[in-house]
């Protein structure tokens, strides 16, 4: 039960009624009988504190293959409605990692969970929540999209209309009858992205999914990620290419000779691993003192001459600071370029050496 | 149970659209009548000859011709659906790795069964319709061991498929398997009773008769021999010897001959299962 003290709009007396938070209570003025009702909010979450479950959960996963350790002593965390981006080279152990987190290979080292279950134990159960999309694409060459659709339907019990929107939906509308064989790579991909979204899952684990795409491909996925994140599905995209990552993912794993590295956000790994923006200030008069001016200005990194072009790496809140000082010294800056601290450079950073 | 049938149900699509079924079946076909028209020949009647006469001669074709489709049928099944990374997605569904040999095992035996019974049917219409029906549940009896016999060699194929890890290792088993239970079992049959200098129609040939039914071709002969052919039917259990059926020991019966075939169709399947079960996709 909770009080509140409300004040009547007409008469300004004030009243202390009770209710329970989500109730509507008709309250009467006491005083000038006026009638209206109240609502009782719900108790206001603390967004910070709002700790969101872990979806994905991998535990002190090793993977041997004949000897070679693919996975080493690998564990994560993948929130609810996070965009993980799961980020290293080729052959650092990300579709291993991937295959056992679907029960695709088996480890005697280490566990997966998903939704809080054993991926083993209640494997049936489990994938009922969750969307694949493998590495390498295929499907049934002699059935068309539709019939292959439809069998994945069946097995997931979603509804056959949901195929056809699906394959309308990714582009394949003119070749639903057509045999999957004689589909290109790209419109395999598209098929195979649909596939992984089929019955809706509230969780996407996707291998590469812009593999062999062109860039329409690449955009449609991109989109299809986004929309499919603001609904509320966490998504776990496993790729090499850096761009990929970053243009989607709020947090990023980095994985490297079967050890994972780092996971954090993008700009925590940024910052952690002192990793600055740069601007690029073009000026024909440089001289050496202009640049020791710039580099004496407070937050500057590190200063660089290359063809008259004065390369500054600082935090973003000492930027105009660094083109005032170089106007006040006289230089004639003609353009002015800024850059983000990338992820490409923490991965560079973090996988150097492989 | 729907699950699996689903993945039956995708096997038989897949077979179908592959054609698979229509060439089996056109195989079958083919086989019967050719095999009438042999027994004509020999009978020198012209003509079709009965179905009687006909499903003895086949007898010696389909000992050969159904073990190579069933295994051909069941060999890549799992390896190949790995190979061409199918294998991936239907196990990220939720799927039983049970399930899924189950309703392959059901599919693509209920493809086989199909081609066979039409296949062989279609034939028993057109040499019914010359000849006449008389010896029609004879003949069904015989599409029912053969379908079994496939059965048999599907079930072994698909172990094969489960077990190894490429499909040209597969593919070399079920070769192997088939040339082992189609001659060389029956030869080093006929090696030991040569050295041994037995009479395959004395008693003292009990033993050989018992290594005989390690072959499921040869329980299939057995049982066209017991059912269909009669005591006077000459069956040629292997390579260059000759029976007569009125020599089967005892224990060549319609319970244990039939037993050994159901035994070679679980335990392949059972065996599949368990390699499948903790095979990394």
């Amino acid at each position: 039960m909770v009080s509140k003290k409300i004040v009547c709009p007409s008469c300004k007396n004030q009243v202390i009624i009770h209710g329970k938070p989500g109730e509507k209570v008709n309250v009467s003025c006491p005083k000038c009988n006026k009638e209206g009702t109240f609502y009782f909010s719900e108790e206001k979450k603390d967004v910070k504190a709002v700790k969101q479950p872990n979806v994905i959960e991998v535990d002190n996963l090793s993977k041997f293959y004949n000897g070679f350790k693919a996975v080493d002593n690998l564990s994560l965390r993948v929130k609810k409605g996070e965009i993980f981006g799961f980020l290293g080279p080729n052959g650092a152990g990300k579709t291993t990692t991937i295959k056992a987190m679907l029960g695709l290979i088996f480890s005697k080292h280490g566990n997966v969970n998903i939704n809080g279950k054993d991926i083993y134990r209640y494997g049936k159960q489990i994938k009922k929540y969750v969307g694949y999309m493998p590495e390498r694409v295929a499907f049934y060459d002699n059935l068309t999209a539709l019939q292959n659709l439809n069998f994945y339907a069946e097995l997931k019990n979603a509804p056959r209309e949901e195929c056809i929107r699906l394959i309308n939906e990714f582009g394949l509308k003119d070749h639903t009858h057509k045999k999957v064989g004689k589909y290109s790579k790209g419109m395999i991909q598209r098929l195979g992205m649909a596939r992984a979204i089929l019955g809706k899952p509230p969780i996407l684990i996707l291998d590469e999914p812009s593999h062999g795409l062109d860039p329409r491909g690449v955009k449609l996925i991109r989109e299809k990620i986004k929309e499919l994140n603001q609904n509320g599905v966490t998504i776990f995209i496993s790729s090499h290419i850096l761009s990929e990552i970053q243009a989607v993912c709020t947090q990023v794993g980095i994985i490297n000779k079967g050890v994972l590295v780092a996971q954090d956000t993008v700009n925590a790994l940024t910052k952690n691993l002192q990793i600055k923006p740069k601007i690029t200030l073009e000026i024909t008069n440089i001289t050496e003192k202009i640049k020791q001016i710039v580099h004496k200005i407070e937050g500057v990194d590190k200063t660089e001459v290359i063809n008259k072009k004065l390369e500054v790496f600082c935090l973003p809140e000492s930027r105009a600071r660094v083109i005032f000082e170089v106007y006040k010294a006289g230089g004639k800056i003609i353009n002015v370029q800024t850059e983000e601290a990338s992820l490409e450079d923490v991965f560079m950073r973090l996988t150097e050496g492989s | 149970m729907e699950t699996i049938l689903s993945i039956a149900k995708k096997e038989v699509m897949d077979n179908i659209r592959s054609k698979w079924i229509i060439i089996t079946t056109g195989i079958f076909i083919s086989l019967a009548i050719i095999s009438s028209l042999i027994g004509a020949l020999i009978h020198e009647s012209g003509g079709l000859e009965d179905l009687r006469t006909t499903v003895l001669i086949m007898m010696f074709f389909v000992q050969y011709i159904i073990p190579i489709i069933g295994l051909m049928l069941g060999y890549a099944t799992i390896v190949g659906e790995k190979e061409r990374e199918t294998l991936s997605a239907l196990i990220s569904y939720p799927v039983t790795r049970l399930e899924i040999i189950i309703g392959k095992f059901l599919g693509l035996g209920l493809v086989l069964s199909t081609s066979i019974f039409i296949g062989f049917g279609i034939a028993g219409i057109i040499i019914g319709i010359s000849v006449g029906f008389v010896d029609l549940g004879i003949y069904l009896t015989f599409i029912a061991f053969s379908i079994l016999l496939g059965l048999v060699f599907l079930s072994i194929s698909m172990a094969f498929s489960s077990i190894f890890k490429k499909r040209s290792t597969s593919m070399g088993m079920s070769i192997f398997t088939w040339s082992f239970f189609s001659f060389l079992w029956g030869i080093f049959l006929f090696g030991l009773i040569a050295i041994n200098r037995i009479n395959p129609a004395s008693s003292e040939a009990g033993g050989y008769f018992l290594l005989n039914l390690f072959s499921p071709a040869q329980v299939f002969n057995a049982l066209i021999s017991l059912n269909i052919g009669g005591p006077e039917t000459l069956v040629m259990p292997s390579m260059g010897m000759s029976v007569f059926a009125n020599d089967f020991p005892d224990f060549y019966n319609n319970g244990v001959l039939l037993s050994i075939l159901f035994i070679w169709i679980f335990i392949p399947l059972i065996l599949s299962y368990f390699a499948f079960r903790c095979k990394d996709i």
